[in-house]
Formats: C-alpha cells, structure tokens, sequence
C-alpha cells in the first residue's frame, strides 16, 4: 500500500469512528485533541488500528503519537 | 428472577427523570465482589430498561446498543437520577439516557445511546 | 507475547465475581488473541425473567466475565494476582433471535483487539444451539 493511499484510508476510518469531519483530521493536528480523546477511547484507536492494518500500536509507544503525521509514520513503517 | 429483594427503589418519576436508589441489602453484592459491594454494570443497564418499559408500559428488550458508557462505578446505598428521552420508530425506541448522582447532575455515572423492542 | 493453550473449568481462579452472578462455567484461551468460554444457564440464575427467558444483560455479563477470565489468565502467567475488572463501555451491540431459556448453552467466542494500560477491547460473539444472538464490542478495565 502506498502512504497517499494508507492515510486516506485512515482519515476516513479515523473521521467515521470518531464522528468529526475529514478536513478536521489534518496531518500536524494533534490526534487527542480533534478526536476528542479519553483513557477509553484510545483503546478504540488502537484497536481499530490493528483492525484495518494489522498493525499493533505499543503502549509504551503510544505517548510519542502526538500528532496525525506521527501516526501515519508509525503505521506505514510496520504495514 | 429468584431474588426476593429488589436492586433499587423508584423514589419519585417524572417527565423529566426518574429518581431512585440503590438496595443496600440485595444478593448480587455477595458475588460482585466478596468484601467490596459495587453494582454490576449490566444490571445498570437492565434498570434502565425496566424504567422505560414502565413508560411505554410494556415489557421491552434492547435491540441494538450503540454505545454504553460507564463513567463512574455505582455503589450499593447510591441515590441516582435518571433521565430519558425516547423517540418512538414505529418498529423500535431510541433511548438516549443520563444516569447520574441525585443531587449533582455532572457527576456522570453512565451515558446510553440504545434501542430497545 | 505467545501464550500455551489453556482449558480450564475452575474459573473462581481466574475471576473474582462469585456466585449468585458466576457467568462463566468454562474457558478456553486458544491464544494471545482468541478465547471462548460456556455457560450452561441453570433454573436460578438470577437473569433468567418472568417468560422463562435469559435477559440480554446476562449475556453482557457473560461476555465480561469472559473478558475477564481472559485478563485473569495472562496476569496469572504473569505471576499476578487476579483484580476486579468493570466494564468501561459497551459498543456495536446487536440482540437477535431467540433469548436462551434454562438448559441451554451459551458459547462466546472473544477476540482481544487491543490492549493499552489496564484497558482491554474484545469483540464478542455469543451463540446459543449455533444460532448467534448477541455481538459486541466491550472493554474492560482492570
């Protein structure tokens, strides 16, 4: 898969899960902050993550995923 | 249900919420857990749906839950306050409820988007 | 993580609800993701209702306790103790067919889909006589 493709599959994953707008779901936006994000529903992200990818986010890993950009890389790097 | 006594009491209802509270002395506490009473979320949710259907007046089921959010544990001897808003689909109910402490409407304890037949 | 298969019907080891709401009677962990557990639902539970049928919240609570039963498992192996859990939320649940009645068996199948902190997120399918009847996700915080 090339990375246009992954992130347009992911925003449209990420916006449908979530209930926010694509345009919200900017590469340099902060991923806790659009999405709304609490303790559970980052296991969500995690989790659907793995689902549409296969890949596994790390909790110990999690913390250094601040921004959209930043979750793009991690995944496309382990696809 | 083989228990003789009830999970909660129904204290006062109206349009607007339901106000109840929790049996200190049911059975359930025994199991869940030994030494440390807390009410099991389902039964919560079941509560929930035994309100509604005394509103509709008839015995309903959940359907569907779209998203059940358990905010804050409930304990034996709580004074909880419900409020429900169901809109009728013809062949469903959509319920979207609020449980929350008496007397303090942000101390959320349990969010509900669901349908129920 | 890679874990043995592991079959187990002693399942106050693994989860510290006790009876009148024990949910589980056996468990089965297939691996690090997958896991299934019973429950043969005798005259007295206490979610059977006035129609004779179980109610879809003794499903849940099944389903958690079997979620549960899982976390118990892998702290085991860890050389943990096995804690409370409760469930954090509820999502993508769907009731169909035919509730279960006492004597039947319920079969829930668990796949773990994520697991951040003290958070687990399972998918599960509940099965009476083959027919499913309930799917959800739920998480379970420990």
């Amino acid at each position: 898969m090339e990375k246009e493709e992954m992130i347009k599959k992911m925003v449209s994953i990420l916006a449908d899960e979530f209930e926010v707008e694509q345009e919200a779901i900017q590469p340099e936006a902060n991923i806790k902050e659009t999405m709304h994000l609490d303790s559970l529903s980052l296991v969500d992200m995690v989790g659907l993550v793995n689902e549409e990818f296969g890949v596994e986010i790390k909790t110990p890993d999690l913390p250094s995923l601040k921004t959209f950009a930043d979750l793009y890389d991690y995944v496309y790097t382990r696809l | 249900m083989a228990q003789n006594s009830k999970l909660y009491d129904i204290l006062e209802t109206d349009e607007h919420s339901i106000l109840l509270k929790m049996n200190e002395n049911h059975p359930v506490y025994q199991g869940h857990f030994p030494g440390n009473p807390i009410t099991p979320g389902v039964l919560t949710l079941r509560m929930i749906r035994e309100c509604v259907s005394r509103d509709i007046r008839r015995p309903l089921h959940y359907s569907a839950i779209k998203t059940c959010r358990y905010v804050a544990l409930i304990r034996p001897g709580d004074s909880l306050r419900l409020h429900r808003q169901i809109t009728n689909n013809g062949d469903s109910l959509s319920i979207k409820a609020t449980l929350s402490h008496a007397d303090n409407p942000d101390d959320i304890r349990l969010l509900l988007d669901a349908e129920m037949r | 993580m890679s874990i043995p298969a592991y079959k187990t019907n002693d399942i106050t080891s693994l989860i510290p609800q006790r009876p009148p709401i024990l949910m589980v009677d056996g468990f089965t962990c297939e691996n690090e993701q997958n896991c299934q557990s019973t429950l043969t639902i005798s005259s007295d539970n206490m979610f059977l209702e006035e129609s004779g049928l179980l109610a879809e919240e003794g499903i849940l609570e099944h389903i958690a306790q079997t979620a549960a039963a899982y976390v118990g498992h892998i702290r085991k192996l860890a050389g943990e103790d096995v804690n409370m859990g409760y469930i954090g939320d509820i999502k993508r649940c769907t009731v169909s067919g035919l509730m279960p009645a006492a004597g039947d068996t319920l079969i829930t199948h668990l796949t773990i889909m994520s697991q951040v902190g003290n958070i687990t997120l399972v998918s599960a399918q509940t099965a009476v006589n083959g027919q499913t009847i309930l799917t959800c996700r739920m998480k379970l915080a420990n």
